[in-house]
């Protein structure tokens, strides 16, 4: 498919899509904002608090690469995208209690993992099928100090063998990525290959849905601006399983989801999810939905 | 290797720095050692697969020779008199796999055999062996290594 086909599409959906360049941007694991943004500037790298994030930073000038100082090799920050720090922002808006157990989906390479980590001190299972992408979620959860996780191989679609039962969950779910991060991006995506996706995704949610607990938070979200893989997800999910509902998320940034798409309607609920839109949020594009579980036997 | 063979190598590491216990109840995964206590444990215990990596990976087993993790060195640095600190251009140099050098040492013990090396932050970068010939710390782990491994 063609850039043209794609912008089209976002037109349709009441978008004025244009180019867009994002800056690198940092998330913050240490609780002295202020010592570790003096140790970067006296090092020549200059940052900027981003004002929707809770511990991101935007990376301005810098002389020297962030991914090669003592500071990061010690785990004080994350090189993380602007827009993949809010799905986890968005998990924890209410304090987590310490006996909560939580469960990241589909974690490598550990960005969001080791986010969950530094906002809930309990116990959280990690899940990754990959081969390599393993040994980065390893590699990143011992950098950043992460030793509340504990990481299994294992396909996100089987969570529910784990035979435990989570307070949260986060499904940051494989998708077709967007054009802000893959200058070929327009070339290589198709519906079909959002469809296909889609199957996948839904596959993953109705795992994590069984081991979500009555009153339990899940939060679902894709670096995807496609509706198929993601208010088409949203709009099943609602249908397929009536205990479940959307609510509101609390962030500053982002405009409300489709509740319609090429003449289909879809739950009015989904309002309530967040899209962001490369040209108006300055990130790349991100789509996030929150659930609660209605409290009860399931 | 048989793992008590492997849990005699990461004790024996250790009494080079310090005799004080330092982790309890190992758990050696692939060669790798890892200390999970509760709440996480109970969570382990409970599901039937064994994981990839939990907790605190203390260190694992390479070419027959133990390498320590961050996490150990952290718990070492806590409580032994084998450190020492180096400037700030040598903590750079050591994090990026060089030796340490007489003139980069800005204190520390006096005594011949590993020590953590640490910047003057009191952070820790690594370990190495004092008294090697042409240099004051020979560097035999760094967290460099975090970069290294993703190549």
């Amino acid at each position: 498919m063609s850039k043209d086909f794609f912008f089209d599409r976002y037109r349709d959906m009441g978008q004025k899509p244009s180019d867009v360049k994002i800056g690198k941007s940092v998330r913050f694991s240490v609780p002295d904002h202020a010592a570790l943004l003096k140790r970067l500037s006296d090092k020549g790298i200059i940052l900027k608090k981003i004002p929707f994030l809770d511990n991101g930073y935007w990376v301005g000038k810098s002389k020297v690469s962030v991914g090669a100082t003592v500071e990061y090799l010690l785990g004080m920050y994350y090189v993380q995208e602007a827009a993949s720090q809010l799905p986890v922002q968005a998990l924890f808006s209410e304090k987590s209690k310490a006996d909560e157990v939580i469960l990241d989906a589909c974690a490598a390479p550990g960005g969001k993992t080791t986010q969950i980590a530094s906002y809930h001190p309990g116990p959280i299972v990690a899940v990754e099928k990959m081969g390599k992408r393993i040994y980065s979620l390893k590699n990143n959860c011992e950098r950043m100090g992460a030793s509340q996780v504990a990481i299994y191989k294992k396909d996100a679609r089987f969570s529910h063998e784990f035979g435990v039962k989570f307070d949260r969950i986060l499904i940051d779910a494989p998708c077709s990525g967007n054009f802000v991060i893959d200058e070929q991006w327009f070339g290589k995506r198709s519906v079909p290959m959002f469809l296909e996706n889609q199957r996948k995704q839904k596959e993953i949610f109705k795992s994590a849905i069984r081991c979500l607990k009555p009153g339990g938070t899940l939060v679902y979200s894709t670096c995807s601006l496609e509706p198929e893989e993601d208010e088409m997800v949203i709009d099943w999910a609602l249908k397929k399983y009536p205990d479940l509902k959307l609510v509101p998320i609390d962030l500053e940034i982002g405009e409300a989801g489709l509740t319609s798409f090429e003449g289909k309607s879809f739950d009015p609920s989904l309002a309530h999810c967040k899209r962001l839109w490369p040209w108006t949020s300055r990130t790349q594009g991100f789509f996030i939905a929150k659930f609660k579980r209605k409290e009860g036997e399931h | 290797m048989q793992k008590p063979q492997q849990k005699r190598m990461l004790q024996d590491f250790v009494r080079q720095f310090t005799d004080e216990q330092l982790y309890h109840d190992l758990i050696i995964v692939s060669k790798n050692f890892y200390e999970v206590t509760n709440p996480l444990k109970k969570i382990t215990d409970a599901i039937d697969q064994e994981f990839f990596a939990a907790g605190d990976c203390l260190g694992h087993i390479e070419k027959g020779r133990f390498v320590p993790s961050i996490a150990l060195l952290l718990r070492i640095a806590a409580v032994t008199i084998h450190k020492t600190t180096v400037t700030d251009q040598a903590a750079w140099l050591f994090v990026c796999g060089r030796d340490v050098l007489d003139k980069s040492v800005v204190r520390g013990t006096e005594i011949e055999g590993l020590t953590i090396v640490l910047n003057k932050n009191k952070e820790v970068l690594g370990y190495g062996e004092l008294g090697k010939p042409r240099c004051a710390i020979r560097n035999y782990w760094d967290i460099g290594d975090f970069l290294r491994r993703e190549r």
